[in-house]
């Protein structure tokens, strides 16, 4: 199960409960994240900065959400962050992959903006090609951690599963 | 955060005809100021990549990338006003920063003092299209305004004086853009109101590049470390010896270096977070247990020295190197204070490389360089032999090498975004442009000429006007002197073609292929998938050229299946019937090989077949010559060819093998018996996957890289391993590109680097 929290930019995580599920169940309803939504959450501290952070995998048949996904089958890997709690202004998300080695495969650096007065969460999917790349080239499978920045500060890491 | 003495500052900069700074002295640390300005004719002007314009949230589709003014406002009713400045930083080569400042020359103060905030622009932006909708035309910021880091830690008060210089520390995002442990490209900063929206108007007016007054334009005041080049390793029995270079000094001189800090780690590798702290004096210890994080000390010097033997009879009797170990050594520059090149952050742009000692001399190897590129970079770089390596990266930069030291012929290149295809490179002479050019295509769609022997830009563009249409492929260059010297004529265009085909991952049906001009970037033609034509499924491959035939070969996924076209042939010229042929050969991510005397192509798909295809075929959905099944889930990279005639050789990489078959024209089967033919899988419990296979016809040796982390040496005619390089645990190894000049081979690698081999093994 990938289910993580995070606030405050603090890379504070809590562990996946039957709990938290149920709250991150209904928040995911609620907010209803793109490709399906495959995981939700909410801030630990109210009213600090949180990412919601769920994957699907792009195949020929549309976007599929899942914790893990078949090198083979997959055109994209989608990685849907939901910003809660952000400050209106200008804002960027950093998004980096990192190969099961260790070894950093690639960063998105990616703005979005949140309007004045607006309590709407900004949802921001970032792309990473998988059909026809490199990791479909070199079977680059296995549990890949993605880590997620704010304006520059770690908010936390998922890690998300390819097989062949 | 700055604390060392500069009592050494020897030379003042002055200003030549373009006024950018003058070289002075040897130098470790030093002060550059550099002066944003109009382009310049020549190819040599450092600020040619310099770029600046104020963005209007009244007019959001105006341009004011020519003017002689950059204004900041903050006015109620959307109408703020925010500055782009970005500089060119090719001239500071190799340098780890240490303050970066930004200036700009403040002609009309606003009627009350303000807060301005300098913040790291994010995406790529165009100085003739940016407006406060669009970074590129016909291509919106994610954020309107400029995507920007959302850092506001960086600020500065205006006062309300006119003619005021009002600066900002920029000096973590130009570290990040040279010296981080991810470089990120370097797109410039923003300056915008830090409260915007002020109900009563409050604007600043500030002088532009294009300014008259030279003094008056924006200026980046970079203090930084440079450090030594062309570190060389040669091997031998229980000995590493490394020699290098110091660089002329950039810039006015403010403590001289005096020697270096030399770290070394086994295990082929010493990671970018090594890195000593400045002030610190570091020494080599009995039993070497001195440690710069997970890295050993062993060797400083504050002679100035240019070499290091790294034994016991030579300079280090406390550790010398074991044999058949591979090690990994960093070399930092000093200063008499003890400040290195890098510190505080990390080392990615730290000179390194590795080698391996023996009481084998066969064994005994070092590479010839290794550059950084940040992240993984499994891309083939273009090539130059003899002349520069074009390194193409997934950390949206393009880097131009000199390959027979390593030093760079250009500094790194901000791209739009990651590059995952080889660059082709054309030698002055051959170019149409009149450049020795390269072309770049990235993820987000751009392509880009590139002046190899600068860096420059010729021309950038994105022809969809869509970011989401990635060229995962690099591009096909048809050269018009290249048709000539084969005494060609059925290519009718004066200038080079560019071809790229898009990997737009949303679409199973409307990809394109495009032909730009080379020399201008505009799309001479295009084919869009759909509608009258035939499907076209994700393409993530360079497209071949195919001088022959006066045709364009592009290999593209087929939805899965083989309802749908994979290789496609195309006509290169503006004019006649676009699409030539096609065949459904089920999804294919590499590009074809043509047999010498192009009568054949070959190509394997994604499910472990290998076709061969008359290159006469010219009806939709023509059928293959003939199949090979290699049973070994999917064909990796492009076939090699070789022999000039039927029956050719064919050696391909698959999952876990490789193999050597024949094939005889007008057959419908390929030989997979008998002299010239094998099979040998790949080293390990579990077979390392391996990279494209490379040689050229004439070499009795094929090399693919592996993963795991070693580049092994093929016997072209019966498939035994015959060498190997191990480079790092764990790495897994890119498509090589052979340098024929210098028998090097140079391959990018999981482990952020770019190495250089010679070869044969």
């Amino acid at each position: 199960m990938n289910g993580q929290l995070w606030s405050g930019g603090k890379a504070s995580r809590m562990k996946w409960t039957g709990r938290v599920a149920m709250l991150l169940f209904g928040m995911a309803a609620l907010f209803g994240v793109a490709c399906g939504g495959y995981q939700a959450s909410v801030p630990v501290a109210p009213g600090a900065p949180a990412a919601a952070v769920s994957f699907c995998g792009g195949t020929e048949s549309g976007c599929a959400p899942s914790g893990s996904f078949a090198v083979s089958g997959t055109r994209s890997l989608n990685v849907v962050v939901e910003w809660k709690n952000v400050p209106a202004g200008t804002h960027s998300q950093k998004v980096s992959f990192v190969l099961p080695s260790g070894d950093e495969y690639q960063a998105f650096e990616q703005s979005f903006e949140v309007a004045d007065g607006s309590s709407e969460s900004a949802t921001v999917t970032q792309s990473l090609p998988v059909a026809g790349t490199w990791i479909a080239q070199r079977r680059l499978s296995g549990m890949w951690q993605v880590n997620f920045f704010l304006d520059g500060t770690p908010m936390g890491t998922q890690a998300v599963q390819l097989t062949q | 955060m700055w604390n060392w003495s500069r009592t050494k500052a020897i030379a003042a900069m002055s200003c030549g005809a373009l006024c950018v700074f003058t070289l002075t002295g040897s130098a470790t640390m030093a002060r550059e100021r550099k002066i944003l300005q109009k382009k310049a004719t020549v190819p040599v002007d450092p600020q040619n990549r310099a770029a600046d314009a104020w963005i209007d949230q009244a007019n959001t589709g105006t341009n004011h990338g020519s003017d002689a003014t950059l204004q900041v406002s903050s006015q109620t009713g959307n109408k703020n006003q925010r500055a782009l400045v970005e500089f060119d930083l090719s001239s500071l080569t190799n340098s780890g920063i240490k303050l970066a400042t930004l200036s700009l020359f403040m002609t009309t103060a606003p009627s009350a003092s303000r807060t301005y905030q300098a913040r790291r622009i994010t995406s790529f932006w165009k100085e003739s299209d940016v407006t406060w909708a669009n970074r590129v035309s016909g291509i919106a910021w994610t954020a309107a305004g400029g995507d920007n880091d959302g850092i506001t830690t960086q600020t500065a008060t205006t006062g309300t004086t006119n003619n005021t210089t009002i600066s900002w520390d920029v000096t973590a995002a130009v570290q990040q853009w040279f010296g981080s442990n991810t470089p990120i490209a370097n797109y410039g900063t923003m300056i915008l109101d830090g409260t915007e929206n002020s109900a009563t108007t409050r604007t600043a007016v500030f002088s532009s590049k294009e300014a008259a007054t030279e003094a008056n334009r924006p200026s980046l005041t970079v203090e930084f470390v440079q450090n030594v080049q062309a570190l060389t390793a040669t091997t031998g029995n229980a000995q590493v010896k490394l020699s290098w270079s110091y660089p002329s000094a950039i810039g006015t001189v403010l403590s001289a270096t005096n020697g270096v800090l030399i770290v070394r780690q086994s295990g082929g590798t010493v990671p970018s977070t090594v890195v000593p702290t400045d002030g610190t004096v570091y020494s080599r210890n009995a039993g070497c247990t001195n440690l710069i994080s997970t890295a050993t000390v062993v060797f400083v010097s504050s002679s100035l020295p240019t070499s290091f033997n790294d034994s016991a009879p030579g300079d280090n009797a406390d550790c010398p190197p074991a044999n058949d170990t591979v090690y990994a050594y960093k070399v930092f520059a000093k200063d008499a204070a003890n400040n290195y090149t890098e510190s505080g952050a990390s080392s990615q742009f730290v000179p390194f490389t590795a080698a391996n000692p023996s009481a084998t001399v066969t064994s005994q190897w070092a590479t010839t360089w290794v550059a950084p590129t940040g992240v993984t970079n499994l891309a083939p770089p273009g090539i130059s032999p003899g002349n520069v390596v074009v390194l193409p990266t997934n950390s949206n930069l393009i880097t131009g090498i000199k390959p027979s030291d390593g030093t760079f012929v250009f500094t790194p290149f901000s791209t739009a975004a990651g590059i995952s295809g080889r660059p082709p490179v054309l030698d002055l002479g051959f170019s149409s442009t009149g450049f020795g050019t390269s072309y770049t295509a990235d993820a987000q769609g751009f392509i880009y000429a590139t002046d190899i022997a600068t860096g420059n830009l010729l021309w950038m563009t994105n022809p969809t006007s869509n970011t989401a249409n990635a060229i995962l492929g690099g591009a096909g260059t048809f050269v018009v002197s290249t048709e000539s010297n084969l005494g060609l004529s059925a290519y009718t265009r004066s200038t080079d073609l560019v071809i790229v085909g898009t990997d737009n991952t949303t679409t199973t049906s409307a990809n394109q292929v495009i032909g730009l001009d080379g020399n201008t970037g505009a799309t001479a033609w295009s084919f869009v998938g759909g509608g009258a034509n035939p499907n076209m499924d994700i393409v993530t491959s360079t497209p071949l050229v195919d001088y022959t035939n006066n045709a364009v070969w592009v290999t593209s996924h087929g939805n899965g299946g083989t309802t749908q076209p994979s290789l496609w042939k195309f006509n290169p010229n503006n004019t006649g019937t676009r699409l030539l042929a096609s065949a459904n050969l089920n999804n294919i991510s590499n590009s074809a090989s043509l047999a010498y005397s192009a009568d054949l192509l070959f190509v394997g798909n994604d499910s472990g077949t290998l076709y061969a295809v008359s290159t006469g075929i010219n009806t939709q959905g023509a059928a293959a010559a003939a199949s090979l099944a290699t049973g070994d889930t999917q064909v990796i990279g492009s076939p090699l060819v070789y022999g000039k005639t039927s029956p050719y050789t064919v050696i391909i990489s698959t999952a876990t093998k490789v193999r050597a078959v024949k094939y005889t024209k007008g057959s419908a089967t390929f030989t997979t018996t008998g002299t010239g033919t094998w099979t040998t899988t790949m080293p390990g419990t579990t077979p390392c996957t391996p990279s494209s296979p490379i040689g050229y016809d004439g070499l009795s040796t094929v090399y693919v890289g592996c993963t795991d982390g070693t580049i092994y040496q093929f016997d072209v005619t019966t498939g035994t391993i015959t060498g190997s390089r191990f480079v790092r645990t764990g790495t897994t190894l890119g498509d090589a590109t052979i340098d024929v000049t210098l028998s090097l081979l140079i391959f990018g690698a999981s482990s952020s680097r770019v190495y250089a081999i010679p070869f044969p093994f």
